[in-house]
């Protein structure tokens, strides 16, 4: 069932960013999320990060970055791209790209996850990367497509890819 | 340093899954190394192939100077995924790098 107060709310932002037809999707990242209003839809991104899991389980050390989209209205079809790049000296290197497609329509408030972005380090030289996300669904009625969201606080990691 | 902070973005059925997808790439790195190996120089080759594993059809091609995998359930019923890697200069490093882009390919979807 819908939620009346969300779907005004939603209309309303979407009526604001038809121009750029941008889904009014907030940017958030795993460390900010508490206080702020949420938009009724969002994607959340964490930053780049050594999986301790991933350690933990085979030895191998890999940078990783999660995201998901999660909205307060049901959305259908929805594609959810994560990258990651890495800082250069004159401009950022592109090093891992995933996109996962979900079929069927998505109830309110379940996520859609996209945690399988991970790229095995080859050195422990320090690199600072950053993930980006951006996501498209089909809501009430019509394709919207959500801006790129940045992870924050991407601290260098001892691991060269 | 290997960092958990930012893994209580995952909940505990999540960080389940992230493991057995990691251990299912461990094992596909050792026990199909000759078949990715092998994979990755009909890739070099072709530019492009498909080979359908436990119900799903992958898709690896060269577009845009990027290696791309395309995954599908074949009853389409179930998500799809798609990934990219930079491609590298040598040889050598291209085979290394198929090997993982193969694993991770086939980890995150079987097994």
């Amino acid at each position: 069932m819908l939620n009346l107060r969300a779907t005004k709310s939603f209309v309303l932002i979407s009526c604001l960013t038809a121009v750029s037809s941008l889904l009014p999707i907030q940017s958030v990242s795993a460390a900010d999320t508490t206080d702020k209003e949420k938009l009724p839809c969002r994607i959340q991104i964490n930053s780049p990060h050594i999986s301790s899991n991933i350690f933990r389980k085979t030895g191998l050390r890999a940078v990783k970055v999660n995201a998901f989209s999660i909205c307060n209205v049901p959305q259908s079809n929805v594609t959810l791209t994560v990258e990651i790049w890495k800082n250069g000296i004159f401009s950022n290197h592109f090093v891992f790209k995933t996109i996962t497609r979900s079929v069927g329509t998505t109830s309110p408030e379940r996520k859609i996850p996209n945690y399988n972005t991970f790229k095995v380090c080859t050195s422990f030289e320090s690199t600072t990367y950053n993930g980006v996300a951006h996501s498209k669904a089909f809501i009430n009625s019509k394709w919207q497509y959500a801006r790129d969201t940045f992870s924050i606080k991407n601290k260098p990691l001892k691991c060269g890819t | 340093m290997v960092s958990s902070q930012n893994e209580s973005f995952l909940n505990p059925q999540q960080h389940l899954r992230e493991i057995e997808v990691s251990l299912n790439f461990m094992d596909l790195i050792h026990s199909q190394r000759s078949r990715y190996e092998e994979q990755a120089r009909k890739l070099l080759k072709e530019r492009h192939f498909e080979i359908e594993i436990e119900g799903f059809l992958i898709t690896y091609s060269v577009k845009n100077e990027r290696f791309v995998s395309e995954i599908f359930s074949k009853d389409q019923k179930l998500a799809s995924y798609e990934s990219e890697i930079p491609i590298p200069i040598s040889e050598e490093e291209k085979i290394s790098a198929l090997v993982e882009f193969f694993a991770h390919s086939e980890a995150g979807k079987i097994g």
